[in-house]
């Protein structure tokens, strides 16, 4: 009698520990076959491996508003400024391959300058600096003459 | 051999990504290379060294790059004998031209390596200011200089580059150069209550002060210089050529930025 009341009793256990067990060990496996499949699909990263660089939630809108808002601020440059066309071009290279090429991956290789996340930094200060290149006008010509000899090297020659 | 140049060319260099800039490189890479097989004495000594025709044909053509966007600063690019290029900025333009450095999708100097002075008291601006940067994205390096005197502040990077902040005050220690808006320029080498700044080259080898250890006074004890022997000369330079070899060695090699001359054009506005 005591043996079998023994025995239901850590069935019963068993029973209790396995379920528990297995409901998070079903999460963990669904999930990680979900997040597998996502990855081979090119849909999804799980990290830039990059300290402090989280990945891009939607990277083609940040990069689209990044793009045509130094577009703008190149278009208040003069037409012959020499950093507007070059900034220009390789902005507007860039806008296109974005507008382009939906998948995340295939974009990175395109571009070939990193990950997307680093794109994205990359477009930020590309950004900051024309807004900078705004008030410095470096495209001026020379703001001072070299000082005699202050180049010059060895110079005892 | 010219898709393996190619190739070398799109990893390399600053000019990478940008499809007109790649060919445009390219361009003035291959007749180079042929030209230095053929026509220019190849060195072989194995305790010389060697130059690389492409690389310094990439410098060259950043340079005029830089020297196009920002024709309002830079007065002069370099290439070192070392293979190294170096752009000389107006003071003015230290800000921008680093900023550029950094920024730029087509530069990418986003670590500053050294910062540093140089002091050739002649010189109407006797201290030159050193700007070592580095790309870790295009794996090249550049170098910023610039010029000031005693008196004249020149602006802190500290802003663009925080890794500035102890080597401005480490020029400010040695050689005196004021950096202005700085956020905390202060001695940082020398020892509390020194005077003077010791790398310039009329501060004496031997100091003004010394100091020892004073048995009565049982303290150490700072008392100006005595030198025991007097007229002490440091004469430093032999009567001998030291390098006769290489009297003639090629030495910096300025870069002609006058083919950008349009852009330098002023503005008509």
């Amino acid at each position: 009698m005591s043996g079998l009341l023994r025995f239901l009793r850590s069935y019963d256990l068993a029973q209790r520990q396995i379920s528990r067990y297995s409901f998070r060990f079903k999460v963990v496996v669904i999930r990680a076959i979900y997040l597998k499949a996502k990855m081979a699909s090119g849909a999804l990263k799980m990290t830039t491996k990059l300290t402090l660089l989280p990945v891009a939630k939607n990277p083609h809108h940040t990069l689209g508003a990044l793009y045509s808002k130094t577009l703008r601020v190149l278009q208040k440059m003069p037409e012959n400024a020499a950093y507007r066309k070059y900034t220009e071009q390789i902005v507007q290279d860039r806008y296109n391959a974005v507008q382009k090429e939906q998948n995340v991956a295939k974009l990175e290789e395109k571009i070939n300058c990193g990950q997307i996340e680093e794109v994205i930094i990359q477009a930020e200060n590309e950004l900051n600096l024309a807004r900078k290149m705004l008030t410095w006008k470096p495209w001026e010509p020379l703001c001072q003459e070299t000082p005699k000899d202050q180049w010059k090297w060895p110079i005892g020659k | 051999m010219a898709s393996l140049v190619g190739r070398i060319v799109s990893r390399g260099l600053p000019f990478k990504v940008n499809g007109l800039a790649l060919t445009f490189a390219s361009q003035h890479v291959r007749p180079k290379t042929s030209e230095s097989a053929e026509h220019v004495h190849v060195e072989k000594r194995p305790t010389v060294f060697k130059h690389d025709a492409v690389k310094r044909s990439h410098l060259t053509d950043f340079g005029k790059y830089v020297a196009e966007c920002l024709p309002k600063y830079v007065q002069r690019i370099q290439l070192t004998a070392g293979d190294e290029l170096e752009v000389c900025v107006a003071p003015e333009g230290i800000i921008p031209t680093l900023a550029f450095m950094k920024d730029h999708h087509n530069a990418q100097f986003a670590s500053l390596a050294d910062l540093t002075a140089v002091d050739v008291p002649s010189r109407e601006y006797r201290f030159e200011i050193v700007y070592n940067l580095l790309s870790l994205r295009y794996n090249s390096r550049i170098r910023i200089k610039t010029y000031t005197d005693e008196l004249t502040p020149i602006e802190s990077c500290f802003e663009i580059y925080k890794a500035a902040d102890w080597y401005e005050r480490e020029v400010w220690d040695m050689f005196g150069v004021f950096f202005a808006n700085h956020p905390d320029l202060r001695r940082i080498l020398t020892d509390y209550g020194f005077e003077g700044h010791p790398f310039r080259k009329d501060f004496p080898l031997s100091g003004y002060v010394e100091v020892r250890y004073d048995d009565e006074k049982k303290r150490v004890v700072v008392e100006p210089l005595e030198l025991a022997q007097e007229f002490r000369r440091f004469e430093l330079s032999s009567p001998w050529e030291q390098f006769p070899n290489f009297r003639n060695a090629p030495g910096i090699e300025e870069v002609d930025t006058s083919g950008s001359a349009g852009a330098k054009e002023p503005e008509k506005k």
